[in-house]
């Protein structure tokens, strides 16, 4: 019989530029923070999956599988590597659970790395390129931050999204991240903060964008036997999707939709019988600020082009009608491309079983909320249903 | 970056870059860059066509921040552009001709056979085409 996945446990390491630590102290840092947070021993660890995006273009290291297994002290067990682009963890935790569901494990690590500033700003940018379909889209000078300008363009023009709205995004989570004692960007940003930052890609400025981030976080996945015998507060994994699309941006029909992402809300919230206005508590993936507002719309919590107003209206602030991204989001909180999808599992962890810090607990006390980590630009979306059981 | 571009790479694409090739499937359906299999509806065996080489864009934007690998152009504009095909294929690409502070979308534009980037390992210059805007009185009617 399908065996329930739960999460028990969820750590970090420290996320931003860590010069001094390696990919393998990233990932060893968030390990014990995880285990410490189930309250189980790393020996009890029967199989690790790891998201991670391109370590071989950031710092040359492949084989992140075994790679990780001994930086966490316990080689010998099956341990595999996932990528899917800035949606890696996603598969990673995918498998994890199938893991889980199958029965062939009872206890699984399921995280991510990325260990981005060994190189150049301008070795990132070609490294994250890599995501793109690299030999028509990234050769012809098209980074993310251009494609995401492309389709924020789009949304503009088709859909009246202004400025502003954008601007709403960038500042609700930076205030949600100066709430987050492990996000790189601790401090709240004003609206003329982002409005004269410089210009990255019309019209996106740089406050608009995600930033470079060194980071590791993880998951403990067992299946529900085991986490109600531990007698703590768990997430039930309810449903879940990873849905791949067309890798050309050129090829979409509207370029300001996401259709993988349309498609992983309606399999994920249909596994867990449940509809996009029963979520209470939302992570997704702000990786420029017009990313959220495409999500907000592809998931269906807005009808398109009422996100931006929403947003601007503080609906989908902590303490609004649809708290989005309380962790402080991609744009606050750190984006190493990796390990991102473990994190926004993570935060949801924290907030469906009440653990999160009081200054940043949705005040509604959710207990049913979703993850949407997207990879490329909507090639590969994994979205996650999750419900809180609190003891 | 510079290392992943190797004379094979630059080889392979040469024809459809040169040529803007597509793939046309028997339904009628044309995918630029060509490939054997319609991403939309799985059919196969396309026959290979030669997109025409004027369009209007479609959307716009200048990529300020460039990369090392593009610093041949300096700010540079990527647009979608709908080519004048009966299926209207779409393809992105560069701008060439451009004024960074203009947006094209809208406009009228032609291909143009152009070398692409910086990134030009062991001495191979990659070319193919970038659009041009189409201005001035001998475009009016076009």
């Amino acid at each position: 019989m399908s065996q329930v996945p739960c999460v028990i446990g969820f750590g970090m390491s420290p996320w931003g530029s860590e010069w001094k630590l390696s990919a393998r102290d990233l990932i060893a840092k968030a390990a014990r923070e995880t285990i410490k947070s189930a309250g189980i021993g790393m020996k009890e660890i029967e199989a690790i999956h790891i998201g991670a995006m391109t370590t071989g273009m950031f710092t040359g290291q492949e084989n992140i599988g075994a790679y990780a297994a001994d930086a966490m002290g316990i080689p010998g067990v099956p341990a595999s590597r996932h990528e899917g682009a800035c949606a890696s963890a996603s598969v990673a935790f995918n498998a994890a659970c199938d893991d889980i569901a199958s029965g062939r494990h009872k206890m699984v690590w399921s995280g991510g790395i990325e260990k981005m500033t060994d190189v150049s700003g301008d070795g990132a940018t070609a490294a994250l390129a890599a995501a793109s379909e690299r030999e028509f889209e990234a050769d012809q000078g098209a980074t993310f931050p251009l494609m995401y300008a492309l389709m924020a363009k789009s949304h503009m023009a088709a859909l009246g999204t202004t400025r502003e709205m954008l601007t709403a995004v960038a500042v609700k989570n930076h205030r949600n991240a100066s709430k987050n004692p492990h996000a790189q960007f601790q401090m709240e940003v004003t609206p003329k903060i982002v409005e004269s930052s410089i210009m990255v890609a019309d019209p996106l400025r740089l406050f608009d964008c995600s930033p470079i981030t060194d980071g590791s976080a993880g998951l403990i996945v067992v299946s529900e036997d085991v986490a109600k015998s531990l007698g703590k507060p768990y997430v039930r994994v309810l449903g879940r999707a990873l849905v791949s699309d067309q890798m050309f941006l050129h090829r979409r029909k509207v370029l300001h939709e996401m259709p993988g992402a349309v498609k992983a809300t309606k399999h994920a919230l249909d596994e867990a019988g449940k509809k996009i206005t029963d979520m209470q508590a939302i992570e997704l993936h702000d990786c420029f600020t017009i990313a959220e507002l495409m999500l907000l719309e592809a998931m269906g919590l807005y009808e398109p082009g009422k996100a931006g107003p929403a947003t601007v209206d503080g609906k989908t602030a902590i303490e609004g009608e649809s708290p989005v991204n309380s962790s402080g989001g991609l744009k606050g909180k750190g984006h190493p491309v990796g390990a991102t999808g473990a994190a926004q599992i993570g935060e949801l962890f924290l907030q469906l079983t009440g653990t999160a810090p009081t200054e940043r607990q949705i005040p509604k006390d959710p207990t049913v909320g979703m993850a949407m980590n997207v990879g490329g630009i909507g090639t590969m979306c994994g979205a996650t249903v999750l419900e809180g059981v609190r003891k | 970056m510079s290392e992943t571009i190797f004379p094979p790479r630059i080889k392979r694409r040469s024809e459809v870059l040169y040529h803007l090739k597509a793939a046309k499937f028997p339904s009628g359906h044309v995918v630029y860059p060509p490939c054997e299999i319609d991403p939309e509806t799985g059919e196969t065996d396309p026959e290979y066509i030669q997109l025409p080489k004027t369009g209007t864009v479609v959307v716009d934007t200048v990529q300020r921040i460039v990369p090392s690998w593009m610093v041949l152009n300096g700010p540079y504009h990527v647009v979608v552009v709908e080519c004048d095909d009966d299926n209207h294929t779409r393809l992105m690409s560069q701008l060439t001709g451009a004024d960074p502070d203009t947006d094209y979308t809208g406009w009228r534009v032609q291909a143009r056979f152009r070398r692409l980037n910086a990134n030009e390992p062991e001495g191979t210059i990659v070319y193919g085409f970038k659009w041009e805007p189409m201005v001035g009185p001998a475009y009016l009617h076009t």
